[in-house]
């Protein structure tokens, strides 16, 4: 179910009226070229095998929604990694501190255009390539792209 | 306390005698977190024209510390090696301790499941 942000937080009421009171998961996922970040819902009835997934969309530019901690108190730590993660801001939450990332990072790294440097300087396992070229003799095959999260010009030089 | 699943994601076993060192779960692990070292071994068979190329597995460690038990590396590989077991009691004081080598990820297996 795909609700309209203003409605996010009195829909879930509602699901949770019908028995759906159990957060299961409460996460959100980048679409840069649609310039929207998704926040994903799961809910559970309890003792059953029923679920309940209600999304909704904000605006990446300036990413805000009501907050959920009225309705289920345990979407607390699930905004603050949000907020953390994605940069979205939950109105009303009631403890909004920083909660997995140094402060003052200045980046949401599950952002897509968040770049994984740590992948540019460790090596990947994969490069080995395995028995066919004796990898026990130290070989490594060239990798001929860059890790995923890591802009291709980052390995140019190393590789020339 | 309620029992864990026996199908709950808790650790990864290998069986080294399944495993052909084909790199494919070290490739397709999104964390990177499997490494494998391996070698080949020259086999004269009696009676055969040419010597066959056998791959010899070296090492085969898995860092719990960076793996998110998202089971690709299970559903991945071809030579059924690798199993999911319930066993979940290896927390470690510090983050080498969270590196299994070869032998006591091969522990794991009589614990799985699924072999
Ligand atoms: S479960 Fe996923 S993260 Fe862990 S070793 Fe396998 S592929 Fe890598
Ligand atoms: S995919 Fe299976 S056979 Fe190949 S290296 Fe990994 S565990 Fe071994």
């Amino acid at each position: 179910m795909n609700v309209d942000p203003r409605d996010w937080a009195s829909s879930i009421r509602a699901q949770v009226a019908q028995g759906f009171a159990y957060l299961d998961l409460l996460t959100a996922v980048d679409y840069p070229e649609a310039q929207r970040i998704e926040i994903v819902l799961v809910l559970l009835r309890p003792g059953t095998a029923e679920i309940s997934t209600v999304t909704t969309s904000v605006d990446r530019r300036e990413p805000r929604l009501g907050s959920l901690v009225d309705v289920l108190p345990g979407a607390s730590w699930h905004e603050r990694e949000i907020a953390e993660m994605f940069g979205v801001e939950f109105d009303g939450h009631p403890d909004p501190r920083p909660l997995l990332l140094a402060p003052g990072l200045g980046l949401h790294p599950l952002r897509k255009e968040t770049v994984l440097g740590a992948r540019a300087v460790t090596p990947w396992p994969g490069a080995r390539s395995g028995h066919e070229e004796g990898a026990s003799s130290g070989r490594r095959t060239r990798r001929t792209s860059p890790p995923p999260g890591v802009p291709a010009d980052w390995l140019r030089e190393a590789e020339s | 306390m309620t029992e864990v699943p026996r199908q709950a994601r808790g650790v990864i076993a290998l069986d080294p005698v399944s495993c052909t060192s084909c790199m494919i779960c070290v490739r397709e692990c999104p964390d990177w977190c499997i490494e494998i070292d391996s070698h080949t071994e020259e086999v004269t068979e009696p009676g055969a024209r040419r010597p066959r190329y056998v791959a010899v597995l070296d090492r085969f460690t898995i860092d719990w510390g960076l793996c998110m038990y998202c089971g690709i590396c299970v559903e991945a590989c071809p030579f059924d090696a690798l199993f999911w077991s319930p066993e979940h009691d290896y927390a470690s004081q510090d983050a080498g301790g969270l590196v299994h080598e070869t032998q006591r990820l091969a522990d794991w297996l009589s614990s799985a499941p699924q072999r």
